[in-house]
């Protein structure tokens, strides 16, 4: 595996006040493309409009109210589950000559997938009105590194399938990509073509990555799930009363 | 050790919810309340609300409760409900992970309350 394959991944981390679009964890979990290229091959992005959703609290300086409580995104991802950039490749080919079959390469600077994964944490102490019941929320320091370890799994999560995914396709890629690199022979330009296309393979690719994303990301899916049965995870204490003031909600791990 | 979930009052969205332990047997039981879990809200087709607990004492010894026959101790909670949203409660054997549904490892479940699914008022 290239450094160039890897460093398509990007992960950064906790983002602080990012104003990014954060969706209902209630819609719908379909994944959706952008656009296709002239091969109706997936091209612009891919993904679905649900974002992932933290079930504990842990953050840091700067993040916002928790999104159970008096924030929006406090807790979640700034990304829907399965997105993804995408820049379909762009297959390029010359005529049989002679005895030289035709062939058929990608055009350097296409077929091209980046994955970025980031979340918003949340802030300790006083996050405002629960929004499940009456009363002020309270979550402690254990609580708020507990979220944020939660968000961590989900992109966990999606680098593991972008290893499973993408990875492969950016080398299938890559091994055809730009002048002076491998080309596919075929009896025609066509026939070239169409024999990169199905080695590259890249709609099963990209849209497997957007699926299984989506499918383990999703709320109450396996990452969640998996999580929350972890004895550290963070709890819903009920009344507390802390530095004079009174809490309907104090949240803490275990 | 019978655990029962049960409306104790509503008012439009907001309703109040108790979970209950009782002994139904014809000998003492020691009931650990940190292993008493709920109530826990979740609606249809999003995450769960966070799991409803008791925070434990510092004297660990302090968190076992003797339960008499025909004894029972339980836990209040008010809940706004603007969506359908299914609670769960029950008594585990360990701490060891708490789903809203149940333990992480189902063997660790002693019984769970009958789930109360809660329409919206609207």
């Amino acid at each position: 595996m290239s450094r160039a394959i890897q460093r398509e991944f990007e992960d950064q981390d906790e983002q602080l006040g990012a104003p990014q679009p954060v969706l209902e964890e209630s819609a719908s979990g379909a994944v959706q493309s952008e656009g296709v290229n002239q091969f109706g091959e997936v091209d612009g992005s891919i993904g679905s409009n649900v974002v992932p959703h933290a079930m504990s609290n842990k953050g840091q300086s700067g993040t916002e109210l928790w999104h159970h409580a008096g924030g929006g995104r406090g807790g979640t991802g700034n990304q829907p589950t399965g997105d993804a950039q995408l820049t379909a490749p762009v297959y390029k080919s010359k005529p049989a000559a002679g005895t030289k079959p035709a062939k058929a390469w990608i055009e350097g600077g296409t077929g091209k997938v980046k994955v970025v994964r980031s979340y918003v944490g949340v802030t300790q102490g006083d996050n405002g009105v629960y929004k499940h019941a009456p009363g002020q929320t309270w979550i402690t320091w254990k609580a708020k590194w507990r979220i944020a370890k939660h968000e961590r799994e989900h992109i966990k999560k999606t680098k593991e399938l972008h290893k499973t995914h993408v990875q492969p396709l950016e080398k299938r890629v890559s091994k055809y990509r730009g002048i002076g690199h491998s080309s596919m022979d075929g009896a025609d330009e066509a026939a070239a073509i169409a024999a990169l296309q199905t080695h590259i393979d890249w709609n099963k690719s990209v849209n497997d990555f957007a699926a299984d994303d989506t499918t383990q990301n999703t709320p109450m899916g396996p990452v969640d799930t998996t999580d929350q049965a972890k004895a550290d995870f963070y709890f819903d204490f009920g009344n507390k009363r802390v530095k004079g003031t009174d809490y309907g909600h104090y949240v803490n791990t275990a | 050790m019978k655990i029962t979930l049960e409306v104790a009052s509503r008012n439009g969205d907001g309703i109040v919810l108790r979970l209950i332990a009782f002994n139904d047997s014809p000998k003492p039981v020691d009931l650990d309340r940190r292993l008493l879990v709920g109530p826990s809200g979740v609606v249809d087709g999003a995450e769960s609300w966070p799991v409803s607990l008791e925070p434990p004492t510092k004297d660990s010894q302090q968190n076992i409760i003797r339960l008499n026959p025909r004894c029972f101790y339980g836990r209040e909670r008010e809940f706004t409900v603007t969506e359908t949203t299914t609670f769960h409660g029950y008594l585990a054997a360990k701490a060891n992970g708490f789903l809203p549904e149940g333990p992480a490892n189902a063997k660790h479940l002693v019984q769970a309350a009958a789930p109360l699914r809660i329409q919206a008022s609207g």
